[in-house]
Formats: structure tokens, C-alpha cells, sequence
């Protein structure tokens, strides 16, 4: 019985740090987070009555393979009606079929050419680069303490003909005029 | 699907069934009871697509990366190194970053010196690895090699490190013959703010790190970075020397230490929204000391030992301006100075080399991705001698590289199947033109498998040593019929370049997204590798004396295949196994001009774990094949035994912006010898060591 008084505590807290430490793995990280919130973006911005008018699905087109999984779990979603289709691109030559573009951070190197693709087209362009509101992109999101938060590029917006929620902008780190 | 859980909700309700549990007498059932719980709360996830931008912005982000290790979908034999690896791998130079990528023999030959190759011809002056970072070549035309002692940055700089085996010449240039090693460091726009590095151990005797970057404007950021170390000296066992040589090796200094001292910055400009500006340098001043034996005329053994200090400098300043033309089109010209100093007994070799570079890419008639490229390369050098080293040319020769390029990638079916077309045109000062062409096709079967396969002729242009210096190697000793015969190795105007033509053929499977294995098939035929001719004897200094010379040829062929795997397993989000495995047939016979043989099996198997939030285990274990190298004298081979080491690593993030980190290198095993330098350096044995680190961001 002194044996096992002695081992009880030992098993408990050896099961206390598995239980803890598994209870860790199922925590996501910040490639859903980012799909979400280009989601967001997306829902909160005024398309033109042009875009509405037609019937086909949103096209939320994104860059990095490593976030394949996040932007395909937006087509079980829809914006104002329309289905949502999630497309991969690697090149920017088919940047005009796009609604809204997620580029990712790996893909800093396109986005002078992305910047000409989209130019003065109603394309939401969304970006975790580093510098994206500054560079001519449209909404950066930002890590800062562990959580995600976003700039928005007013000019870029307006010279797209595209327009975002005020109660979008309110949440804004940074608007850019 | 894409859900996070309420983490605090679900500790909670772990922490209240442990309190619950402890206070019960029925440790088997309560224990169940606490997992049933705990699994109940996992399955009450709430989706992330549901919530509002303003709860979005309370959800924390993990520091677990998702990122697994990254397939690239080119048709090539691919590795590449992420930050992140290089972050839990504690490496504390580049070299120590690129052990463990399959397919790379890495080997350390001294506390500074290391030979880095992929499929076979190792060396401390392999000439067939073609290194660049950001744009701009590391490797020294001279003596074609790469000095990986002074081609450093800081490491948590670094954004990846793009390892290609097989040959790319068609787009890098001569010389990635058997591979090509692309060392890109971040954007400046990702390197804002402060961040420094200090720590020490047994062989790292101390390293300091610092760099701070800052928004010059709203479009136009920068850094500055300083990088100092301090290594010991790795031991020298006397039986790892040819037994001959051991008595002659005792008085001399061993003394290999390496101390460093580096700074550099860059700036990025966004000029328009298509246009951008990178400016970037770097400056190095590196000493350490080195152990050397050359032919002397003093007997008994005809060889000197003696050690030195080793001085070395270096700076480069680099310019890229890139613009877009359109959505399928930019263009970008690059130029870059690259000044280097090295001073030793044997030789001081000074280089200035500036080069230009223009690449343009656009897209035709929708199924073709162009690539085409103009590049010149002027190279300067100044040469002085010891007396051993003579040059048929002016000690400072001037060399110029001319070169074009053009890739073709056709799309032949949409997203499924491409065919590359590609060749560089070269034109150099000793060999003249150079073609090296490349086919590539690649094939998505899937989402899961792809195939691609590759074609291509590369080749290893000489050195100078090759065309127009003349060594002294060795001098044999006198016998009963003979005096001293003094042997002369020199170069030659009709030295060609080594050739290769390889082919090669890689299979990509993802069977999940926790899962990947992408392996490679290679065989490659070498020709006009280097030899030496029978030669001819002067007998004008006889009796004192013979001189025997013999002048480098291209007379050696042979081949060598293999396959290369890496794959990965993510059991869970915080749990990554890795493992890189390696195998090479040698076939070149008997063949004395260069190391040609690679380890024949070489394994690592690499758990990441993140074993909780804050804290991240490293543990590594490897395995390096047996192998054989030219012997100190040329005319032998001598036998590297094959071993095995350990690498072990815990980082502790204490707070977010404060990391203690500590590593073990080479562990569990004894010391051994993992490479030699060729012929002149003296062996040293690679042995356990460990180094703590704390690292802060401000």
C-alpha cells in the first residue's frame, strides 16, 4: 500500500502533462486566422452593382501552397448569395478572373507584377507581406502580440472603385488616406 | 474543418478534472474520465469562419508553425531549408545549416574549414557546387572553391536556403556541375526592429549577433546587422596522418582556432508599385590559424610543417532595380563588386570582381514562360607566391566571363504538364565557349504524385591553378639509384572543362497533408575530368636534384547514380519527424586527379517537437557512410571511416521576446574524422561539444 501512495502522485502528474501538453496540438495557427479574415474583408466590402448583377461564385484566388486547406474551407461559405470558389494561383497571369487575391508572404517577389495585374480593376488585394498598405497593397494583416490585426490603404481602395465597411476601417491599426 | 478551440475554456476543464481526479481514490477510471473530458471539449470547436473580424482579432495565434517542410513543385531536386529549421537546429553558420539536407555531404574539416558536396567530389575546394547569396556568387574563381569561413550572415536574417542537387548550369552558370547551393536573406521590410544574440560553449567559444531595422519612408526600409565569433581549435590525432609524415607533424603548432568579425545592412525601396531597389553589403574580417606541410628539400621525409596565422578581409556592395512591365512581365539588372583579401604563408591572393547581370521574364503567347538573361563578369586577382607556387602569367591577371541564357517553360496541358527548355551560352578567357543546355519536363499525375525528369550537360571551367600556375606538390625522397626527384603539378592552356551530363528523374508523392516523400533517381557520366600526364624529367640540376613535371589533362571519365529521399510525417501539429536518406554508386575506377567518391549511404532522421507553447526540442541523429579520398602525398587513396552523431536542441521562448536556447552538437559518439583537406592541411577530429544561447527581440 506504501508503494502505491508513493507511485499515485507520480502517475497523476505524469498524466496531468500529457493531458496538458496533447491538449496543445490541436491549436491552429495563424493560415485559417488569415483565411478568415480575408473572408471578412471580403463580405464587408461594397462590390460594384456590376460584379452583384452576376451569378457566378465569388473567386477568392490565393497564393502558398501551405494555405490550400484554410482558403478551401471558404467554399462551404457564401458572400451576399454567391458561392464562394477558392482557386490556387503561382503565376499573376490569371490574376483577372479574381474577386479578391490573398498574397502570401512567400510570394513578396510577385507582387510588383500583381500590383500592374490588378491595377484600377475591382480586385481586393490582401496581403501578410510586410509593407503591403505602403507598397500600393490594398489590406496588410499584422501579427503583433500574438494576435492578427490589419492595415487598410484607403487610395489603393478608391482607385479600384472598391469600398469597405466603416465598421471595418473602426478596427483598422492603420488607415492610409 | 478550419476550427481553433477556446484553449483557456478547454485548460479549464482539464485543470478541474486533474483537481477532481487527484481528490478521487480511483486512479484508472478518474484518468479516463479526465481524457473523455478533455476529447469532449475538442469536438466543441467552433469554427473560425464564424466569428466576427472583431473576435478574429481576440483569437491568439500559436507560435506553432504549420509550415511543413515545403515542396516545391519545380522539376528539380529541391531541398529547402526554412528559417525556422535553421532556427531549431541552433546552427551558427551556414555549413552547419546545410548538414542534414539529403543528398549533401557536409564535413568539417577544421574549427573554420568545412568540404560541402552533393553527389561525390568533395572538398575543401570542391569546384563543382556553385554557392550564391542574394544574386552574388560565393565561390572563388581562382582557386574553385568556396572559403565557407568567411562567407557568413546572421543566421536569424537568413529567409531560406534553396539547395538544387544535379546540375542547373542552364540558369546559375558554370560551374553547378553537381549542385547549387541559393542563400537568400529577408526582406528588410521583415526584419524591422531589434534583435540580439549572445552565447558560448566548449568549441563556440562566444558569438555575438545584433541587428536593427527601420522604415527610412513609407516605402523604403532597412537593417544593419554585426556578427562576431569565436571558435576553438578541434583536436589533431597524430594516427589520422600518413605514418610517415607523424614524426615531422610533432613539433608543429595545431592551432586551428577561427575568430570573425562581419557587419553589414540593405535597404529595400518600393520606387513606384512596380519598381523596386535593393542596395546591400557586407564587410568580414576573419583570422585564424592553420597548420600546413609543403615539399622541402629537408630530409628525412622532403616535407615542412609549420603553422600560421591567416588573415582574410573581404567586402561587397550590391545594387538589384527590378520593374514590372506589365502582369507577365519584369525585368531586373543587377550589379555587384566583390572585393576579397586572403593572406597566407603559401599564397596571397587578392580578387576584385564586379558583375552585371540583366534577367527579364515575361509570358508569350500564354503557354510560354520566358526567362533570358545577359550577364558579364570581370574578374581581377593578385597573386603573390611562395616559392613553391610560380605563375606563367603576371602574377595579377584579369579574366572575363561573358554569358546568355534563355528558358523556355511550355505548358502542354493545363496545371498537369510542362516541358522546360533551357540553355546558357558562356563565353570564358581559357576555355572560350560554353553551351550548356537542359531539358525538363514535369508532371502533376494529381493532387498527390507528380513526376518530373531532367536532362543536362554542365561543365567546371579550370581555375588558375589549372591553366597557369605550377606547383611544387612533392618531392620524393632520394634512394639508392636516385637524388631527390622534385615533382611539379602545372597548368595548361589546353586544359578543357570537365564535363557532365546528368540524368535525373524524381517522384513527388503527398498522400496527406501530413505526409511527403519526394525522392531522386540520378546517373551521371563525367568526361575530361582532370589528370595529370606521365610528364618529363629535367636533369639539368642533377645530382643535386631531379625535376619531374607533369601538367594537368583532361584524360579521367567515369559515372556515378544514386537515389535521394526526404520525406516528412507530421504526427500531430507540434510533432515533425523528418527523414533524409542517400545512397551513391562511385564508378571511377582508380582515377588520381581529384576526390571523386562520395558517402555511399548517408541518413538523418530530424524530430522537431514542440513540446509545449513555449518550448521546442531539436533532436537529430545522422549517419555518414565510409568514403575515400585522394591521400597527402596524390598517389593513394585513404579511407574516411564512416560515423555517427547526434545533434540536440531545446529553445525556451521565457517570454515572447526572449529566447534561452541550448545546444549539443556531434553527441554520443567518439571523436572522429569527418573530412581532409586536400593535401596541404593537417587532419583534425570533429568530437561532442555544446553551446547555451539567449537571444532577444526588441
Amino acid at each position: 500500500m506504501k508503494k502505491d501512495n508513493l507511485y499515485r502522485p507520480l502517475l497523476y502528474s505524469l498524466l496531468a502533462i500529457v493531458t496538458l501538453f496533447s491538449g496543445h496540438t490541436i491549436a491552429e495557427d495563424s493560415f485559417d486566422l488569415k483565411a478568415a479574415f480575408t473572408y471578412n474583408f471580403a463580405k464587408f466590402t461594397q462590390w460594384p452593382q456590376t460584379r452583384l448583377e452576376q451569378p457566378s461564385a465569388w473567386k477568392i484566388c490565393f497564393y502558398g501552397n501551405q494555405y490550400r486547406e484554410s482558403f478551401k474551407g471558404l467554399e462551404n461559405k457564401k458572400i451576399a448569395t454567391h458561392a464562394i470558389s477558392a482557386i490556387q494561383l503561382s503565376e499573376t497571369s490569371q490574376l483577372d478572373q479574381c474577386d479578391v487575391v490573398f498574397i502570401d508572404s512567400g510570394s513578396r517577389e510577385l507582387t510588383r507584377r500583381i500590383f500592374l495585374a490588378v491595377d484600377s480593376k475591382a480586385i481586393l488585394t490582401v496581403s501578410d507581406i510586410a509593407g503591403f498598405t505602403s507598397q500600393g497593397g490594398m489590406i496588410e494583416i499584422v501579427e503583433q502580440d500574438k494576435r492578427l490585426f490589419f492595415k487598410v490603404n484607403m487610395q489603393a481602395l478608391e482607385q479600384s472603385g472598391l469600398t469597405i465597411s466603416s465598421q471595418v476601417l473602426k478596427l483598422a491599426l492603420e488607415v492610409k488616406r | 474543418m478550419y476550427k481553433f478551440v477556446r484553449k483557456i475554456l478547454h485548460r479549464q476543464i482539464i485543470y478541474e478534472g486533474i483537481a477532481a481526479m487527484l481528490k478521487s481514490n480511483v486512479f484508472p477510471y478518474s484518468a479516463l474520465a479526465v481524457l473523455c473530458a478533455s476529447s469532449t471539449v475538442m469536438a466543441q470547436e467552433s469554427n473560425s469562419l464564424d466569428l466576427s473580424l472583431q473576435e478574429l482579432m481576440n483569437v491568439e495565434v500559436t507560435s506553432v508553425s504549420k509550415q511543413k517542410q515545403p515542396l516545391s513543385n519545380s522539376p528539380a531536386a529541391i531541398y529547402v531549408i526554412t528559417n525556422d529549421a535553421i532556427r531549431h537546429s541552433g546552427a551558427t553558420s551556414i555549413p552547419q545549416a546545410l548538414r542534414d539536407v539529403p543528398g549533401l555531404h557536409v564535413a568539417q574539416i577544421d574549427a573554420q574549414k568545412w568540404a560541402v558536396s552533393s553527389r561525390g567530389f568533395n572538398g575543401r575546394y570542391n569546384n563543382k557546387l556553385l554557392v550564391m547569396m542574394d544574386g552574388r556568387t560565393l565561390y572563388s574563381p581562382a582557386f574553385s572553391g568556396v572559403y565557407w569561413e568567411v562567407q557568413d550572415t546572421l543566421m536569424a536574417d537568413i529567409e531560406r536556403i534553396e539547395v538544387i542537387r544535379g546540375p542547373s548550369a542552364a540558369l546559375w552558370g558554370a560551374n553547378a556541375v553537381n549542385g547549387v547551393i541559393n542563400i537568400i536573406t529577408k526582406h528588410s521590410a521583415d526584419t524591422l526592429g531589434g534583435y540580439a544574440e549572445l552565447g558560448a560553449g566548449d568549441f563556440e567559444q562566444g558569438f555575438v549577433g545584433a541587428r536593427y531595422g527601420t522604415k527610412l519612408a513609407d516605402n523604403a526600409s532597412s537593417r544593419l546587422y554585426i556578427k562576431g565569433n569565436s571558435r576553438d581549435s578541434l583536436e589533431h590525432n597524430p594516427q589520422d596522418l600518413d605514418s610517415s609524415l607523424a614524426d615531422a607533424a610533432t613539433s608543429v603548432d595545431k592551432n586551428n582556432d577561427w575568430h570573425h568579425l562581419q557587419l553589414g545592412g540593405r535597404v529595400d525601396i518600393q520606387l513606384e508599385n512596380d519598381t523596386s531597389l535593393t542596395l546591400s553589403s557586407d564587410l568580414y574580417t576573419s583570422k585564424m590559424h592553420q597548420a600546413s606541410n609543403i615539399a622541402s628539400m629537408d630530409s628525412p621525409v622532403y616535407r615542412e610543417f609549420y603553422s600560421e596565422e591567416v588573415e582574410t578581409q573581404g567586402v561587397n556592395l550590391l545594387s538589384r532595380y527590378t520593374k514590372a512591365l506589365s502582369a507577365t512581365s519584369e525585368y531586373s539588372l543587377q550589379m555587384y563588386y566583390d572585393f576579397a583579401d586572403r593572406n597566407e604563408q603559401l599564397y596571397h591572393l587578392r580578387t576584385n570582381t564586379v558583375d552585371i547581370d540583366f534577367q527579364h521574364q515575361f509570358i508569350a503567347a500564354q503557354d510560354h514562360n520566358i526567362v533570358w538573361g545577359l550577364g558579364y563578369r570581370y574578374i581581377s586577382d593578385d597573386l603573390d607566391m611562395m616559392s613553391i607556387l610560380t605563375s606563367f602569367e603576371p602574377d595579377s591577371t584579369q579574366t572575363n566571363l561573358w554569358s546568355a541564357f534563355v528558358s523556355d517553360e511550355i505548358t502542354i496541358l493545363d496545371d498537369a504538364l510542362w516541358l522546360t527548355l533551357a540553355s546558357r551560352f558562356e563565353h570564358n578567357d581559357y576555355t572560350g565557349f560554353e553551351i550548356q543546355p537542359n531539358i525538363r519536363l514535369m508532371w502533376q499525375v494529381d493532387t498527390k504524385n507528380s513526376v518530373w525528369t531532367s536532362i543536362a550537360r554542365a561543365v567546371r571551367t579550370p581555375s588558375r591553378v589549372e591553366n597557369n600556375l605550377s606547383v611544387n606538390a612533392l618531392n620524393i625522397p632520394p634512394s639508392d639509384v636516385s637524388p631527390p626527384v622534385k615533382v611539379f603539378v602545372e597548368g595548361s592552356d589546353d586544359y578543357q572543362s570537365e564535363e557532365i551530363v546528368s540524368y535525373e528523374i524524381g517522384y513527388r508523392f503527398v498522400p496527406a497533408n501530413k505526409w511527403s516523400f519526394d525522392t531522386t533517381f540520378f546517373y551521371n557520366a563525367y568526361d575530361k575530368l582532370r589528370s595529370t600526364s606521365d610528364g618529363t624529367t629535367d636533369f639539368s640540376a642533377f645530382p643535386n636534384y631531379l625535376s619531374q613535371y607533369t601538367v594537368f589533362e583532361n584524360q579521367y571519365d567515369g559515372y556515378n547514380y544514386g537515389a535521394e529521399l526526404s520525406s516528412m510525417w507530421a504526427v500531430t501539429d507540434s510533432l515533425q519527424l523528418k527523414l533524409n536518406y542517400s545512397y551513391i554508386q562511385n564508378e571511377f575506377g582508380d582515377i588520381l586527379g581529384q576526390n571523386t567518391q562520395a558517402p555511399q549511404n548517408m541518413a538523418s532522421t530530424i524530430i522537431d517537437w514542440s513540446m509545449t507553447e513555449n518550448i521546442d526540442v531539436n533532436i537529430v541523429w545522422r549517419f555518414v557512410d565510409s568514403t575515400e579520398l585522394l591521400s597527402s602525398n596524390g598517389t593513394s587513396f585513404k579511407t574516411i571511416d564512416g560515423y555517427k552523431g547526434v545533434d540536440l536542441g531545446v529553445a525556451w521562448a521565457v517570454t515572447p521576446e526572449l529566447m534561452l536556447s541550448a545546444y549539443g552538437k556531434n553527441l554520443f559518439y567518439s571523436s572522429h574524422l569527418e573530412y581532409e583537406a586536400e593535401s596541404i592541411l593537417l587532419p583534425y577530429q570533429v568530437g561532442p561539444s555544446y553551446f547555451v544561447k539567449a537571444s532577444l527581440s526588441f
